[in-house]
């Protein structure tokens, strides 16, 4: 993944936990140090075709996407409801920042599919954790990992209609 | 005269959330309905008088855009006016739609005043 692409999602991210989630994050180069310590994380996974296709995924602690399902909700995080509404919360905060990161990325004039987001397991963050392509975030002093793949990552950047 | 409004989207939480707003608004509302996906609405539009309708544009069984088809092809339903709520940020999306005859596009995340000036807008002011 280039240096660009890394910068939009991180960008992305921190803004859309600010704007959608009322959640303060900020990027982080410590995802070495950082990645053991993030717990029972809950992965989201959302796919997109266009030019180019690809899925954005992202893992965060139990506790972050509790708080974010309470803020979202305007109710206290010990609520039952944002307990039950906690990957919910993930998800519609990874709809949006894949939203926000394709337009960013690649323009307003080009159309891309989104998919569904979907639950993925921990496992897959086993598989990514060191990756040099996983992006690591702090929000509310709780780690986030994202990863994007690309199918075809020469895409369509700087393309024009 | 107070109005019916219809929420579809696939997330819970949104459609928790927009509940939330409507009523905040001080808007004359007299009930909000809402569905997961287009099938959902289609089946509480065609049973239940709607002002207006938000709904999102990814969701499972029937997507918002086929909601907006089916809506526009209904001699019942053609008039009712649907709003977009969705993350996509693409002009030629935006444009799509337009050319379907939607009443408005708004983005997420989105602030509560404009689902209460979309509302105004397509509605019209009242004192």
């Amino acid at each position: 993944m280039d240096d660009e692409l890394k910068e939009i999602i991180e960008r992305v991210v921190v803004e859309t936990m600010r704007s959608a989630a009322y959640i303060l994050a900020e990027r982080t180069d410590e995802g070495d140090d950082i990645a053991p310590e993030i717990q029972n994380p809950i992965g989201v996974s959302l796919t997109f075709s266009g030019t180019p296709s690809g899925s954005l995924t992202l893992w965060a602690e139990p506790r972050l996407a509790r708080i974010a399902a309470a803020n979202m909700l305007g109710i206290d995080e010990e609520d039952s409801a944002a307990v039950g509404k906690q990957v919910e919360a993930l998800k519609e905060l990874l709809n949006i920042i894949v939203g926000s990161f394709l337009t960013e990325a690649y323009g307003e004039h080009l159309l891309f599919d989104l998919g569904l987001p979907q639950q993925c397991a921990m496992s897959r963050l086993e598989e990514k954790a060191n990756h040099p392509d996983t992006l690591w975030i702090v929000a509310d002093e709780s780690p986030v990992a994202i990863s994007l793949q690309l199918h075809d990552p020469g895409g369509a950047r700087g393309m024009t209609p | 005269m107070a109005y019916t409004i219809l929420v579809v989207d696939d997330s819970s939480i949104i459609r928790e959330v927009l509940e939330r707003i409507l009523h905040m608004t001080k808007l004359p509302i007299d009930s909000v309905l809402n569905a997961q996906h287009g099938k959902e609405a289609l089946e509480i539009l065609r049973n239940h008088w709607v002002d207006i309708v938000f709904t999102d544009i990814n969701m499972p069984e029937m997507s918002g855009i086929e909601l907006i088809e089916v809506m526009k092809k209904e001699s019942e339903l053609m008039d009712v006016p649907v709003v977009v709520i969705s993350t996509e940020g693409s002009k030629r999306r935006i444009a799509e739609l337009e050319a379907m005859g939607i009443a408005g596009y708004i983005r997420k995340p989105f602030k509560p005043e404009s689902i209460r000036d979309t509302i105004i807008k397509t509605l019209g002011a009242w004192e």
